[in-house]
């Protein structure tokens, strides 16, 4: 238990003037193992987000607690819904802004910066401002100023919302190669069933409000997975995506 | 394209020029732009519209510094603490809707008959703008930036510096500009009130004599000092910002 970020009785409550107390989780349960990815996948309104705040922070638990692992340092890194990038600054600057508050003095360099815009097909524009960049490009922005300034701990609200498919399983492959070399923990909240099998090595299905878990499936794609053209080949692949489909279908 | 700017004027000052020669009487009411400019000529020459208008341009840019000053500063104090600012609102809004003429005899008791007099009341005519504009600026901005900030592990110091600064930069800039035509009314207030220098002086002796010609070469020194004064901020503008955005 103690290389998991452990969720433990899990309730959080909106309370508006209008229309009373909304429960969003009921008595959650949940383990996010350290070093490892996992998808959530569930209903819109489900709660997604709100958990994500909730392990980033931003939110307090109505009641029960979220326990991080002692060893690992609170570094967390979250990419929100919005990319939130500042309109006075161009798209580079927008990048360093997280290394700058956190004061990486060893990321904050330029070159370094300049290969992760060149890695994610952002060289030309990274001097621009976000009003001249497309949803495709600001949402790129967003993650490489997530990444940017090395959390150990990523949490990713639907990150690829925006993307074209290759610059997606571009990104996908970016993303793996720097969870794999920093030994970071991923949970990432998503829509697409491919890209939960593709990622993942848990997914987590969460059911309508008040949510609860309604199951969870390791992934153990038997191929290598940082070879995406031969993960989306394989049968194991279909077996996933169908059986995370049915559970969610049946729910519709 | 400033010679076509140039031409509207010059058809209205013709016009007005031949109607009041064609009928001698409306001399009295509305005065004339080549007795306009006879004064000009005159009193630039013998040195004391020169010395009215630096006067109350010092004044007004005195105060106008002063109270834009004074006004963020406190906007952004309140910002800080929204109970404090709901408490404080109501004193805020009853004196900065109080008439600045109403005020005026006041600070003339208060600061003399002096200068120091005309620039706290330009500076009490500015303050409210500034203040309200900066308060605005800083709590408009969008909760989301400011949860960013916090996953960042940000202090309010950053917060502040990163993202407030920057984006209540064009609140207070807007306020710079409304602040231009108070801090000349409140500077010329003061010396309608009371004052032995200054356009304001110049206006209330004038209109005393009835020599509207007079009255009017003083207005039009005051639309004169209020359109450098815009000169002034809009080329500061880009330079502001640009400070704001990348040193704080």
């Amino acid at each position: 238990m103690n290389n998991c970020i452990s969720i433990n009785n899990l309730d959080k409550v909106f309370s508006s003037k209008d229309s009373g107390s909304v429960h969003v989780f009921e008595d959650l349960n949940l383990l996010f193992p350290m070093g490892k990815i996992t998808s959530i996948l569930g209903p819109s309104g489900c709660g997604k987000t709100t958990l994500l705040n909730l392990l980033a922070g931003l939110a307090k638990p109505t009641r029960g607690t979220i326990v991080f692992p002692e060893s690992c340092q609170l570094s967390v890194g979250y990419m929100m819904q919005e990319d939130l990038l500042l309109p006075w600054r161009t798209l580079k600057e927008n990048a360093q802004l997280g290394a700058e508050v956190t004061k990486n003095k060893s990321t904050l360099q330029g070159k370094e910066l300049k290969k992760n815009f060149t890695d994610f097909d952002l060289a030309k524009t990274m001097n621009n401002y976000p009003d001249a960049a497309s949803g495709g490009m600001k949402q790129r922005t967003a993650l490489i100023r997530t990444l940017f300034y090395s959390p150990k701990i990523l949490l990713l609200d639907e990150p690829f919302s925006n993307l074209d498919f290759e610059t997606k399983l571009k990104i996908q492959e970016y993303l793996l190669k720097y969870q794999f070399e920093k030994k970071a923990t991923i949970i990432l909240v998503t829509h697409d069933i491919q890209d939960a099998v593709a990622l993942s090595d848990k997914v987590i299905i969460l059911s309508k409000r008040p949510t609860r878990v309604k199951k969870i499936i390791d992934i153990k794609l038997s191929i290598h997975k940082r070879n995406f053209a031969t993960a989306y080949k394989s049968n194991d692949f279909k077996k996933y995506f169908l059986e995370i489909w049915n559970e969610i279908s049946t729910k519709l | 394209m400033p010679i076509y700017r140039v031409l509207p004027l010059s058809f209205l000052l013709l016009l007005w020029e031949i109607a009041v020669r064609l009928n001698n009487k409306w001399i009295f009411f509305f005065g004339m732009p080549s007795k306009i400019e006879t004064y000009f000529v005159i009193k630039m020459l013998n040195g004391t519209l020169p010395v009215d208008f630096a006067i109350t341009f010092f004044e007004a840019a005195t105060g106008f510094i002063m109270g834009n000053l004074f006004g963020i500063l406190l906007g952004i104090t309140l910002w800080q603490s929204r109970n404090i600012f709901l408490i404080a609102r109501p004193y805020i809004i009853a004196l900065g809707s109080a008439p600045i003429f109403a005020l005026a005899p006041l600070f003339i008791i208060w600061f003399g008959t002096g200068i120091f007099s005309k620039i706290m009341i330009a500076t009490f005519s500015t303050f409210f703008v500034a203040l309200f504009q900066a308060h605005t600026g800083a709590s408009e901005v969008k909760d989301e930036y400011i949860s960013l900030m916090q996953t960042f592990g940000a202090t309010k110091n950053q917060i502040f510096r990163k993202i407030i600064a920057p984006s209540s930069i064009v609140w207070v800039v807007s306020a710079f500009r409304m602040n231009v035509s108070f801090a000349i009314l409140g500077a010329f207030i003061g010396e309608f009130i009371s004052s032995n220098k200054g356009l304001g002086h110049l206006i209330l002796v004038a209109s005393g004599l009835f020599d509207i010609s007079l009255v009017l070469c003083g207005i039009f020194m005051l639309m004169l000092m209020a359109l450098i004064f815009n000169y002034i901020i809009s080329i500061s503008e880009a330079p502001l910002k640009k400070i704001v955005v990348k040193y704080l």
